[in-house]
């Protein structure tokens, strides 16, 4: 299996942009800025993360990702199993901060769902984002700026089976060393 | 006694209790010596022992053993570990203070009297009671720590790459260094080499000495034979390099793995780092897998990295 889709966030133009009012909701499925990320949230990039990246889009992705020391994996993924009765929330506006290293990872989305019931073949997965059609769910991280998970609608490339699912979930897990996890 | 379990409000405090008062331990700013003197009087007061009225006022907690140690004729190591905290030891303050200004336990006031008294003479540097003489630090004038997970215990730890994490500065300096957590010596910080890395015995200073050092540095000066090489199919036009650790380096078998961070640093640079993988991996895509908890084809299929 291959993902064809790769974006290079530094090879896209930053032209600049606009940046409207601080939108109550920013679940749109494109066009969503680091800086208008970090805004919705509270909170700073480093200021050279800012300059580079703060006036483009986050890309939105179906595939693997990673963000400093955590990865992104869409389910279903052989490691990782949900319970069956796993109780899910709501991921507030302000994010919340998982995978708290030296800077957090805060994960954020209208519309999309959070749960730690969850197994992890080796340990690693800290919870599960599920992303309802419509929606797109972020990792924002002071370092790495904003990473997009994409909600149904936007699959184009890769498992073409999610794009007509009724939501995609993704396991949100830790890089390892050997004895003991790494601290980013 | 009355025993009762914190209501909800109470335990809803007691995290940001705690960080403030964390804060309060590490407050750089020179406390009111005329409080703490009255404090420590009423400490000698409560424990029926007559106010000596010698106060030694040193710069640092090395200074203080030593004096105290010329004192008394007792070895400066053993005063050392005699000596009071101050304001570097409040846990114990703080979980009291919750008693009295959260919880607002009734009737406690001969308690909240020697609360009062002992929090006041805590509220300098490291102190050494004495019938006959009171011997007091400054506070340190700084102190570095790192946030390493969210507020609550074990959410900070003291850290600093350029100098003492602990530091007593003014005309006579003296300085606490930590990697990370760990207690180092001034070398592993400000002159670490592959050299002293070499003859160090105690491996948890090894350990921070070589990552202060830099893996890929350390690599390289200390002749680590690269086992294995390839391009990081997670982090596109980057390279990953296995290496072997000879066991008493590392103070277990294991091989160090080469990796590049997935964004730019401030200088525009990439930060390289050592990640420790099990001795068994001979294959570098392998390993960095590994560290993502996949197999070389799952973790091939990445799309991003930042």
């Amino acid at each position: 299996m291959t993902e064809t889709t790769i974006l290079e966030e530094t090879e896209t133009e930053a032209a600049p942009v606009e940046v409207e009012e601080a939108e109550a909701s920013f679940a749109r499925a494109v066009g969503i800025t680091l800086d208008q990320l970090s805004q919705a949230l509270g909170r700073e990039v480093y200021e050279h993360v800012a300059r580079e990246l703060g006036s483009v889009d986050v890309p939105v992705l179906s595939g693997p990702q990673s963000q400093g020391d955590v990865r992104i994996r869409p389910l279903p993924f052989n490691a990782v199993t949900l319970d069956r009765n796993a109780s899910w929330k709501p991921l507030p506006s302000a994010g919340i901060a998982t995978v708290s290293g030296q800077h957090d990872h805060v994960i954020t989305g209208a519309g999309c769902l959070w749960t730690t019931d969850v197994r992890d073949r080796d340990g690693l997965a800290v919870g599960v984002v599920r992303v309802p059609a419509g929606s797109t769910a972020y990792m924002w991280h002071a370092e790495h700026g904003g990473a997009g998970m994409a909600g149904p609608q936007d699959v184009t490339s890769g498992n073409l089976a999610l794009a007509d699912a009724p939501y995609i979930d993704y396991a949100i897990r830790r890089q390892r060393e050997f004895q003991g996890l790494v601290a980013d | 006694m009355a025993v009762r379990n914190l209501t909800d409000e109470e335990r809803a405090q007691l995290i940001p209790f705690a960080k403030q008062w964390m804060y309060k331990s590490i407050d750089p700013t020179p406390p009111d010596w005329a409080a703490w003197e009255a404090g420590v009087k009423r400490v000698y007061e409560l424990c029926d022992t007559p106010w000596p009225g010698v106060v030694v006022k040193v710069p640092h907690p090395k200074r203080l053993a030593e004096v105290t140690a010329a004192i008394t004729g007792a070895e400066a190591r053993a005063i050392y570990y005699e000596q009071l905290g101050g304001q570097s030891w409040h846990n114990w303050l703080a979980s009291l203070a919750f008693a009295r200004d959260v919880m607002q336990l009734p009737d406690r006031e001969k308690e909240w009297e020697i609360l009062a008294a002992y929090e006041a003479a805590c509220s300098a540097g490291w102190w050494y009671p004495h019938p006959d003489f009171v011997v007091v630090t400054e506070r340190p004038t700084a102190t570095h720590i790192e946030r390493i997970g969210p507020d609550g215990p074990g959410s900070h730890q003291l850290h600093r790459a350029d100098g003492p994490a602990i530091e007593w500065d003014g005309a006579d300096p003296w300085g606490l260094y930590f990697w990370h957590g760990a207690n180092v010596p001034q070398w592993v910080i400000m002159d670490p080499s592959v050299e002293r890395i070499r003859e160090e015995p105690n491996v948890e200073v090894r350990r921070a000495a070589i990552e202060r050092v830099g893996w890929e540095e350390f690599a390289t000066q200390a002749n680590l034979s690269l086992v294995d090489e390839c391009d990081d199919p997670g982090n596109p036009g980057q390279t990953v390099k296995l290496y072997d650790v000879p066991r008493d380096t590392w103070g277990m078998d294991v091989k160090i793995l080469v990796v590049t961070n997935g964004s730019l640093e401030r200088t525009g640079t990439r930060r390289r780092y050592g990640l420790a993988v099990p001795d068994n991996f001979v294959k570098a895509l392998d390993a960095v897998a590994w560290t993502a908890g996949e197999s070389p084809e799952e973790y091939s299929q990445t799309l991003r990295r930042t």
